[in-house]
């Protein structure tokens, strides 16, 4: 008998109750089928026709096309252009919203030897565009015939000069990424010499803008959308996008979204591109990351993210889930404000780079799952250069170091706080360390702890004194690194960290195309910032993802936004 | 007319309780550091757009002038719009009510469904195993923290029995909500006839609901049994007894009337820390509710937001007291109105 007519006969017998419950399990289990399959069929998949077991059929054939994903938090903002600070929203924008071109998607091995999929940033691929080339500084889209919004609405090269110079004419965040280096000046920069042909002219030649491209910030809405709500004082109908997810053109469309509960994603039928596996995704807000472990061991979830490195040890023991750690390019980071005391003295900021236990951070606080940091250029991006960098664990320096800058075995050192974010029990543990760590040098410090807003607020104030806090590059190249944390009139650049070499570096070679001297010159610059210790470098955290042990094809992307059409779900 | 008068005299005390809830609320928002603009700017918006955004917002005026302008938007229905949600606070807090309501009246009524009972039978059956009980579970509710009793119960009814639905919020999440009527999922189920969604509705609330019972029946057992022994050991019951009244009819009719009064102003007062308690429930279940909004506003310095939750729970706190007061009134005929 076939296996289907098996699984057939044996639902059938369930739902008649001519067997039992343990029948129904071994018999399927004995046909091959895993343990989320046989839930499925217990439940009523294949089931006889009593009503109510083949409504629960129609609802376990579901339940296999469905993906749940608990994630952490709210909606900023529904606006492509704008979305700064939610996951949520910025994966929402992700798979409902293609992007003109995308980064290509390859294989990798973790340092276990785990086969994983991430993408190669210096090779970019056609997404909605056909294909796309750069002739000197011009950066050219041929769009594809027949592409449309998901409500049927063309989408062609006037479309995108539209949804670009709304970017640029409401200050959108993608402005300040697309103009960085002054690349793009404005919103004459994008035009359509004919409806396939999409162009954005920079103001010199140069690989970064390609790449800043790729992000969900340059997500284009619908024209017809904006013509729709825009009033005469907001004539890009900001308002309505901020709270509205405007008509996608991507694999999945926003079905609904209730805060504080869940967003529910369903396919895109009008999607030009292959139909995802899993036809709907229920993105279930759980703001408590206890609860959301529990919902992933539980099978209730797929996928669960923002889970705390406290829990590796327990998940990882789980046959159920699936834990895949990779290197990432995130860096975290002591960071120490150079216009305050002590640390306006850089003897001061290199005694704390000696006395800080790397070592023991990576182990204790991160469990092993992360790698030495050792300049503001992470391990995994082009030119970072760790070979300048002799900051390793040495009380005696620090000692020597201290005392150098008047403060011999820490007397005279006014009050120091070490703040950190309250949100993720990582920060307080490394605050621990580097607590108990610096004491051996005569430097007492106290722990403060704010709420994000809080924290938030003063960082970007620069008016903390010495705080923990990480960074990663969406787009990996160097000089989009430095310009943000390096150059010395950066809005991000919070410890007031300031080079005149660094700045003249960063101005010199953001906007060039590769070469030996931009190689050596963002090197020069890594040894700079390395030698000034506004930042100390404490760890590369691993990306690390937890699912069920049935779902397949993550893909790893800078942003570390999850692309839901990647997803299958395998048999055990 | 009495009785109406005396509920209009009550209600313009209303008026200065909610203005200083509201200065207080406005005071400490800006004065606690952390202000919403930050993070709706991002990191990457320069020190002179925050700058800017701040003054569109209103938030560089001076505090008297601030909190002038916001009280004149709210005489106009106005309480602002979310800086997390970019919605109409108003709309926010009438979406997340009726799930608030429905967690804490069902607690309450557990609660005091449980503990008047509790607190009678111990009165009246003192030092004996229903009393010792009756302690044990009164100072379990009073001494131990709501979000452990939380912890506890999801761990052993979700985790390791499997019987009771998960942190998942108010229904199961591949079930479709019942059509609003009063926003209360089992009732509006009920109504419309859907047996499956106000199973998985009442599933879904027996953790949280009990979470908020078992804390909030503490007091009132334990001031019910104190109340019931002064009422059973006074002169007039002592006289009830002597007239040969049978036991049941002194303790229902006579002590428990008597000793029910000052436990009703303390129902009120625990329906407030209820409310108040409920935050931690709200995020531990995942509930949305307006514990975890306020909770969100106050972790993101969503001023607007902040502000109308507690404008939102000073007025349900005052309208409780009322009722309490319009009931201690007719129940009590010592009080005059």
């Amino acid at each position: 008998m076939a296996v289907n007519e098996e699984l057939k006969r044996l639902a059938e017998a369930y739902a008649g109750d001519t067997i039992s419950r343990r029948q129904l399990w071994k018999g399927a289990a004995g046909l091959g089928l895993s343990a989320a399959w046989i839930a499925a069929l217990e439940r009523g998949a294949l089931a006889g026709p009593a009503p109510l077991r083949s409504q629960l059929a129609m609802r376990a054939q579901d339940e296999a096309t469905t993906l749940i994903v608990a994630i952490a938090e709210n909606v900023d903002t529904f606006d492509p252009g704008f979305t700064v600070g939610s996951k949520t929203a910025q994966t929402t924008i992700q798979n409902t919203f293609d992007q003109l071109t995308q980064y290509e998607i390859v294989e990798k091995q973790a340092p276990d030897g785990t086969p994983y999929r991430t993408v190669n940033t210096q090779s970019i691929v056609p997404m909605l565009a056909e294909s796309w080339s750069q002739d000197g500084d011009r950066l050219n889209f041929q769009m594809r015939d027949g592409v449309t919004y998901s409500n049927g609405d063309p989408i062609d090269a006037n479309t995108m000069v539209t949804a670009y110079r709304r970017i640029f004419e409401t200050n959108a965040v993608s402005s300040f990424l697309l103009s960085m280096g002054g690349s793009v000046t404005d919103s004459t920069a994008f035009e359509a010499p004919d409806p396939k042909t999409f162009v954005i002219k920079m103001a010199k030649p140069n690989t970064l803008t390609a790449q800043n491209n790729t992000m969900h910030n340059t997500s284009a809405v619908n024209p017809n959308e904006i013509e729709a709500h825009k009033t005469e004082a907001d004539p890009w109908a900001l308002d309505y996008f901020k709270s509205n997810l405007g008509v996608g053109n991507g694999p999945y469309t926003l079905q609904s979204y209730k805060p504080d509960d869940s967003l529910v994603l369903v396919t895109n039928e009008n999607y030009y591109g292959d139909k995802p596996f899993f036809s709907t995704v229920i993105l279930k807000i759980v703001a408590d990351a206890t609860q959301r472990v529990q919902l992933l061991q539980k099978g209730d979830v797929d996928f669960a993210t923002k889970i705390p490195i406290k829990e590796l040890g327990t998940l990882s023991a789980d046959a159920n889930i699936k834990v895949l750690s990779i290197p990432s390019t995130l860096v975290t980071m002591l960071e120490l404000n150079t216009t305050v005391p002590p640390f306006d003295k850089k003897e001061v900021r290199q005694a704390v780079a000696y006395a800080t236990p790397y070592a023991d951070i990576i182990e204790q606080v991160y469990e092993g799952q992360a790698q030495v940091a050792k300049s503001l250029v992470a391990n995994g991006m082009p030119t970072s250069d760790f070979s300048t960098n002799q900051f390793d664990l040495n009380y005696d320096k620090a000692k020597e170091l201290l005392a150098a800058a008047g403060y011999p075995g820490g007397q005279g050192l006014p009050e120091i706080k070490l703040t950190i974010r309250s949100d993720d029990v990582q920060w307080e543990r490394t605050a621990i360390l580097l607590q108990d760590s610096l004491k051996q040098i005569g430097m007492n410090v106290e722990i403060e702890k704010l709420a994000y807003a809080q924290f938030n607020e003063l960082e970007q104030g620069s008016k903390l004194q010495m705080w923990t806090d990480e960074w990663i590059s969406w787009v990996n190249d160097p000089y989009y690194h430095l310009s943000w944390l390096a150059v010395s009139t950066s809005p991000t650049n919070y410890p007031r960290f300031s080079d005149p070499r660094v700045d003249e570096i960063v101005s010199q070679f953001t906007l060039s195309e590769e070469s030996v001297e931009k190689e050596a010159a963002s090197k020069e610059a890594q040894a700079l910032i390395i030698e000034h210790c506004a930042y100390i470098f404490l760890c590369q955290p691993n990306w690390i993802t937890y699912t069920r042990a049935d779902l397949d094809g993550y893909v790893y992307y800078n942003d570390e936004l999850p692309r839901y059409n990647h997803f299958t779900r395998v048999q055990q | 007319m009495r009785l109406l008068r005396y509920v209009l005299r009550r209600l313009l005390f209303v008026v200065p309780v909610l203005l200083g809830s509201m200065f207080i609320a406005f005071l400490l928002t800006r004065v606690v550091p952390g202000n919403p603009i930050e993070k709706v700017a991002g990191p990457y918006a320069s020190d002179a757009r925050v700058e800017e955004m701040k003054r569109e917002a209103g938030l560089l005026d001076p505090f008297y002038v601030q909190f002038v302008n916001y009280l004149r938007d709210l005489l106009h229905g106005d309480l602002g719009v979310s800086y997390q949600t970019s919605q109409p606070v108003s709309t926010d807090l009438v979406d997340r009510l009726p799930a608030s309501l429905e967690l804490v009246l069902y607690g309450m009524i557990l609660a005091i469904g449980l503990a008047l009972p509790l607190g009678v039978l111990a009165a009246v059956k003192r030092a004996t195993i229903v009393d010792h009980v009756s302690r044990v579970l009164a100072v379990l509710g009073v001494s131990v923290p709501i979000f452990w009793i939380a912890l506890v119960l999801l761990s052993a009814f979700y985790t390791r029995l499997g019987w009771l639905p998960g942190p998942e919020g108010r229904l199961p999440m591949r079930m479709v909500e019942p059509d609003r009527i009063t926003g209360l999922y089992t009732i509006d189920a009920l109504v419309q006839g859907q047996w499956d969604v106000f199973w998985a509705a009442t599933k879904a609330l027996i953790l949280p609901v009990s979470t908020i019972a078992v804390v909030a029946m503490a007091p009132i057992a334990r001031m019910t049994r104190a109340m019931m022994i002064d009422a059973l050991e006074s002169d007039y019951v002592r006289t009830a007894r002597s007239m040969g009244l049978p036991s049941r009819v002194i303790v229902v009719r006579h002590a428990f009337r008597n000793a029910i009064i000052p436990v009703l102003t303390l129902i009120a007062a625990v329906f407030g820390y209820a409310i108040g308690g409920e935050v931690l429930v709200e995020y531990i279940f995942t509930w949305p509710g307006l514990g975890l909004y306020s909770y969100n506003a106050i972790l993101g310095s969503d001023f607007p937001a902040i502000q109308g939750f507690i404008i939102l729970a000073t007025s349900i706190y005052i309208l409780i007291y009322l009722v309490v007061d319009i009931l201690t009134a007719l129940l009590d005929p010592r009080v005059e109105f």
